[in-house]
């Protein structure tokens, strides 16, 4: 180890957990909702605020299936024939801003917000 | 090294690199706890010492061989594509930290500046793939996870180029 090595070490520690940091704080949002994306076009737009809402949603793209699972205000990824099922690895994902993706797929869930004031005229 | 025997070492070092990559595959990985996707890498033990042994040409050749045959023996065309931008990207980096940091980097120093780029290509590319950059979210974890498993390989490569030095001698 020298010295070099520490500084890198110590930086990229400090940069990494501000930035943790600072994404969860940025959750100010009162609506949200979840858009499954595949191959660029979005497939489906779903709200999530509802805690007792539960829906499952079958995905069939050209290279497999996915099954996204909504409950308790949170989505995941519980089920695909994707190789690496890393999607179905990443823990569930209930924050504005968080991606859950399945590569192989060319597939990702995103959760969005609605602001209030647009919330009130367009929705 | 003459170049009969320079073409045996680097395909042993081929050879030994895709091993490491079949075996990672069938081992349990501690590393998805902090950061999807996140692994141990452990054939960029192998790219990091052949990049020290014996320098930039012939660590990418050997790359690009591990890399191919990889995606062959497991994975396919789409973990292919991420290999290749996070591979090529991590080693041009290591290269860059391995010559002009010379002084104030030691072997573990590079494969941490290697695992962080080879996360940085990876994102890359699969923004690309996936037309959207909102991927880069996981980064702040993948770079965590890399100070970890970069450390691990630097370690590993240390005490292996100690042993291995008289390859290079002869």
């Amino acid at each position: 180890m020298k010295k070099g090595d520490i500084i890198l070490i110590v930086c990229i520690i400090i940069t990494s957990l501000a930035s943790i940091y600072l994404l969860n704080f940025n959750n100010s949002t009162h609506k949200k909702y979840i858009e499954v994306v595949v191959e660029g076009k979005i497939y489906k737009k779903v709200f999530i605020n509802d805690l007792d809402y539960e829906q499952k949603i079958r995905i069939n793209t050209k290279e497999g299936y996915n099954l996204v699972h909504i409950h308790d205000g949170k989505v995941e990824i519980i089920e695909a024939d994707c190789k690496d099922k890393i999607c179905v690895k990443t823990a569930s994902i209930d924050r504005k801003g968080q991606i859950i993706a399945c590569l192989p797929h060319k597939l990702y869930v995103k959760i969005l917000g609605v602001e209030d004031e647009v919330d009130n005229t367009s929705y | 090294m003459k170049n009969t025997k320079k073409i045996v070492f680097m395909s042993l070092l081929i050879a030994q690199s895709l091993v490491l990559y079949i075996v990672e595959s069938y081992m349990p990985n501690p590393m998805t706890a902090i950061a999807p996707g996140a692994k141990l890498g452990l054939s960029n033990i192998i790219t990091v010492i052949s990049l020290n042994l014996l320098g930039f040409k012939d660590t990418i050749i050997i790359l690009g061989i591990r890399i191919l045959m990889g995606s062959m023996f497991s994975g396919g065309v789409s973990s292919l594509l991420y290999s290749i931008s996070g591979g090529v990207l991590s080693l041009v980096i290591m290269n860059a930290v391995l010559r002009i940091g010379k002084d104030n980097f030691s072997l573990i120093g590079v494969s941490i500046s290697g695992s962080i780029f080879h996360n940085i290509g990876q994102l890359i590319m699969a923004s690309i793939i996936i037309q959207n950059s909102d991927i880069f979210i996981y980064l702040p974890f993948l770079l965590l996870s890399s100070i970890p498993t970069g450390f691990f390989i630097g370690l590993a490569c240390k005490f292996l180029t100690e042993k291995m030095n008289f390859y290079t001698l002869n």
